[in-house]
C-alpha cells in the first residue's frame, strides 16, 4: 500500500504514524510532511514505524533528510516502533549510529 | 517448484511495490527460502529497480524495464534491466562516515552497498544503452 501519515501530538512532540511502505514512492510523502511541519514551527517529531514493514534506501534517505531539516531548525527526530527486520537494514546502513532505532511510544509518553 | 517469469515495467514509482510483490511470491513457492531471504530479495529488486527508474527519468526515457526472475532448487535469481545511459560503477564515491555532521548531506547512496550486502552475488553490466543488474540469493 502506498504510505499514510496520521498526525498526532502530545506537548512539544508532533507524531507521524506512518502506514505502509517506506521506499521510493512513500519517500516524498514523508518528506513532504516533515517538511509542512517544520514550516509551522513543529521541529519535534516522532516518526511511528510499528505499521512500516519494508524500507529501502529511498526510504532511508527521507529520514536522513528529515533529521537535517529539523536539525537545521534546532529540532531533533525520533524513530519509534522500529521492527526487527528495519532494524536490520538501519544496522547494515550503520544508521543505528545516528538514530536511536530501541525506542517505543512509552519513550515519549512520560 | 524451479520458474521463470519475466515483467516489463512501466517507468512509475508506483510499480516497484508490485513488483516486490511479484518476485517476493515466485520465492516464496520454494520452500528453502526463509522468510528472511525473501526479505533480503525484496530489498535488493526494490532497490534496483528504483535505481533503473531513476536512471530512465533522468534521461526522459519512457522504454519499460524488464524484470527477469528465475527460481531454481536452491535460489532465485533476479535481473533488472534498464534502456538509460549507464553509469561507471567504479565511480560511485564513498558516504561520509556515519558519526560526520557532513553525513546528513547525502539523502543517496546506500543502494548499491544494500545490493551487496544482501545478495550472494551480485553483477552489474553497464554500458550507452543500459544497465544490467543480475542478484541472486541463495536459500
Amino acid at each position: 500500500m502506498n504510505l499514510e501519515i496520521h498526525r498526532s501530538t502530545k506537548e512539544e512532540n508532533v507524531f507521524l504514524d506512518l502506514i505502509g511502505d517506506l521506499d521510493m514512492a512513500g519517500a516524498p510523502i514523508l518528506r513532504q510532511a516533515i517538511a509542512q511541519e517544520v514550516s509551522q514551527g513543529n521541529i519535534f517529531i516522532v516518526l511511528n514505524f510499528s505499521a512500516v514493514h519494508f524500507i529501502d534506501s529511498s526510504g532511508l534517505g527521507s529520514i536522513i533528510g528529515g533529521l537535517r531539516r529539523v536539525r537545521s531548525n534546532h529540532g531533533d527526530l525520533f524513530l519509534i516502533g522500529v521492527d526487527v527486520e528495519l532494524k536490520k537494514i538501519f544496522r547494515l546502513c550503520e544508521l543505528d549510529k545516528i538514530f536511536n532505532i530501541d525506542a517505543t511510544y512509552e519513550t515519549f509518553s512520560g | 517448484m524451479t520458474g521463470e517469469i519475466e515483467l516489463s515495467i512501466p517507468v512509475r514509482v508506483d510499480y516497484v511495490q508490485l513488483v516486490r510483490a511479484v518476485v517476493g511470491s515466485l520465492a516464496a513457492t520454494n520452500s528453502e527460502l526463509s522468510t528472511a531471504r525473501i526479505a533480503d530479495l525484496r530489498l535488493v529488486v526494490s532497490e534496483a529497480l528504483t535505481n533503473a527508474i531513476r536512471a530512465q527519468e533522468k534521461n526522459s526515457i519512457s522504454e519499460r524495464l524488464s524484470v527477469l526472475c528465475k527460481l531454481t532448487d536452491s535460489a532465485i535469481e533476479v535481473e533488472v534491466r534498464d534502456n538509460a545511459t549507464g553509469f561507471d560503477v567504479d565511480l560511485i564515491r564513498d558516504l561520509p562516515p556515519t558519526e560526520s555532521p557532513e553525513r546528513l548531506q547525502h539523502e543517496r547512496g546506500l543502494g548499491l552497498s544494500i545490493m551487496r550486502e544482501m545478495s550472494d552475488g551480485l553483477e552489474i553490466k553497464s554500458g550507452p544503452d543500459g544497465t544490467v543488474v543480475h542478484m541472486t540469493i541463495n536459500s
